[in-house]
């Protein structure tokens, strides 16, 4: 068993973070929510509503971008919306287009997958899943393989894109400690085996935050402090 | 490093010593340059025997061709469609697929006759097995995650199948349709060998039974040509329609 005991409510429009050592079933957790795996036990609710199936309101950005390698950088942001039959093929491109300028990716529209670097493919999946227009964004590690910079811009965007679309929800997963506090409103700290919760730390920083400097924040550290004790003394008894 | 130039001139130089060399030393087995020269000339242009053999191997690959890669792509994709079937089936498929398909051209001639519909049979068994080898494999590699990117942004199980599943096998599908052209018309020329009235393979037999050296070095090299400028042609076909491939010579910028 992956997960037992995860009982968590995330109210609409919130941004909640994911953290906890490899192996508690982080990533277990969204193939649930969306709807790709089923809960051997217990009831996931969507807007109070049993979940069953995959659920077209929830976005899912995986850790490896994904892209499709047969397809342009347009004809990927444009997938979900062929897929459900939204719009005409201009109307598509036309969100699609205004998207990848949104981040930056103007210029790319007609690229393949392999001439774009890392960074540029998960914009290109972070923006697939925004073309949708989900009402739940989840990221698996989106920015795990990239370079620290390149991660930071990607938060800073991240969050501004969040800001932009006011009531969605976002359940972020990741193993860094310091991108978890910098971005949630809530930390949801996991331990292994099985999966559950351990704890939730709301942080309590105003936004709109400042990604760049937000570490230096008193309140910033004392909530990473917090985390970080908590996550030592389980990494000492799994050590065991 | 040479550059272009150069290396071109390179490659004639060899071609030259190698067609001295033969000239020189081919005896009565080997022929030569010149006598096969003369050979072509009299085939191709004074005779124009050339023209209704190759129109008439062409002919047979191009058919057995066409109704193999058709019947190869259904059942390949209808086999890889059920995980049972595809597990009941499969030593099979590796079975057949292991037959040396040249061994059966004796049997084409035999249920087949002599005639065009033999050969047809046996360029299309050639095909058939190739191309449905590889669209099977293909669509049976279909990456997961891809798939499951896909359902997360609405696809059905119909659309799953025509925008990820097939796109995804044709490298695979590609490649088979691809390396049987050439095969297709060895096994048309193979058939031709062993029973036929026409055709580039008949011309040959008749040739060495004949001992005319000339005459069946000639069709060896117009085989050669005929697949080298296939293969050429092919590989052009193949870069359009993979065109999302990264090329091997490009460096990932990470």
């Amino acid at each position: 068993m992956a997960l037992s005991d995860v009982n968590l409510d995330i109210d609409e429009g919130e941004f909640v973070t994911m953290v906890g050592p490899s192996g508690c079933g982080k990533s277990t957790a969204l193939n649930v929510i969306v709807g790709l795996l089923e809960a051997s036990s217990g009831e996931l609710l969507f807007r109070g509503k049993p979940s069953v199936g995959i659920n077209r309101e929830i976005g899912y950005v995986t850790q490896s971008d994904n892209l499709f390698p047969w397809r342009t950088v347009i004809e990927n942001v444009t997938f979900g919306l062929e897929m459900q039959g939204m719009g005409s093929r201009a109307e598509r491109r036309d969100k699609a287009m205004a998207l990848l300028e949104r981040v930056g990716l103007a210029g790319f529209e007609n690229h393949y997958r392999h001439e774009l670097s890392g960074g540029m493919r998960q914009r290109v999946n972070i923006v697939r899943t925004l073309a949708c227009d989900p009402k739940v964004i989840l990221l698996d590690e989106p920015f795990g393989p990239l370079d620290a910079q390149t991660r930071l811009q990607l938060q800073d965007l991240l969050l501004e894109l969040w800001q932009e679309r006011a009531g969605t929800t976002v359940i972020f997963i990741t193993h860094e400690l310091t991108e978890a506090v910098a971005l949630a409103d809530r930390v949801v700290v996991m331990s292994a085996r099985p999966g559950r919760i351990s704890e939730v730390v709301p942080v309590d920083i105003p936004r709109p935050r400042d990604i760049f400097t937000i570490q230096s924040d008193p309140r910033f550290r004392s909530v990473y402090d917090r985390i970080w004790v908590h996550l030592g003394e389980e990494m000492k008894e799994t050590a065991l | 490093m040479m550059n272009a130039f150069q290396l071109t001139g390179w490659r004639i130089a060899v071609a030259i010593v190698l067609l001295a060399a033969w000239q020189v030393l081919g005896g009565d087995l080997l022929s030569n340059p010149a006598e096969i020269g003369a050979y072509l000339w009299f085939y191709i242009v004074e005779s124009g025997d050339f023209w209704t053999d190759i129109g008439s191997t062409f002919r047979a690959t191009a058919i057995g061709y066409f109704f193999g890669a058709l019947a190869g792509l259904f059942f390949g994709l209808l086999l890889a469609q059920s995980e049972k079937a595809a597990l009941i089936f499969k030593p099979y498929v590796l079975a057949v697929y292991g037959i040396p398909r040249i061994a059966l051209a004796p049997v084409f001639i035999a249920w087949f006759g002599i005639a065009l519909l033999s050969k047809v049979m046996m360029a299309g068994m050639v095909t058939f097995l190739l191309v449905f080898f590889n669209t099977y494999e293909g669509i049976r590699a279909a990456d997961l995650d891809l798939r499951n990117t896909a359902r997360v942004l609405g696809a059905s199980r119909w659309q799953l199948f025509y925008y990820v599943t097939l796109p995804n096998a044709s490298p695979w599908i590609t490649a088979g349709l691809r390396i049987s052209i050439p095969q297709a018309l060895v096994g048309a020329v193979v058939a031709e060998f062993i029973a036929s009235q026409h055709g580039l393979g008949f011309r040959m037999m008749e040739n060495t039974g004949q001992l005319a050296m000339d005459g069946v070095m000639a069709g060896v090299l117009i085989l050669m040509l005929i697949v080298v400028i296939l293969n050429s042609l092919l590989d052009k076909c193949e870069d359009y329609l993979l065109r999302w491939r990264p090329k091997e010579s490009d460096t990932n910028t990470e």
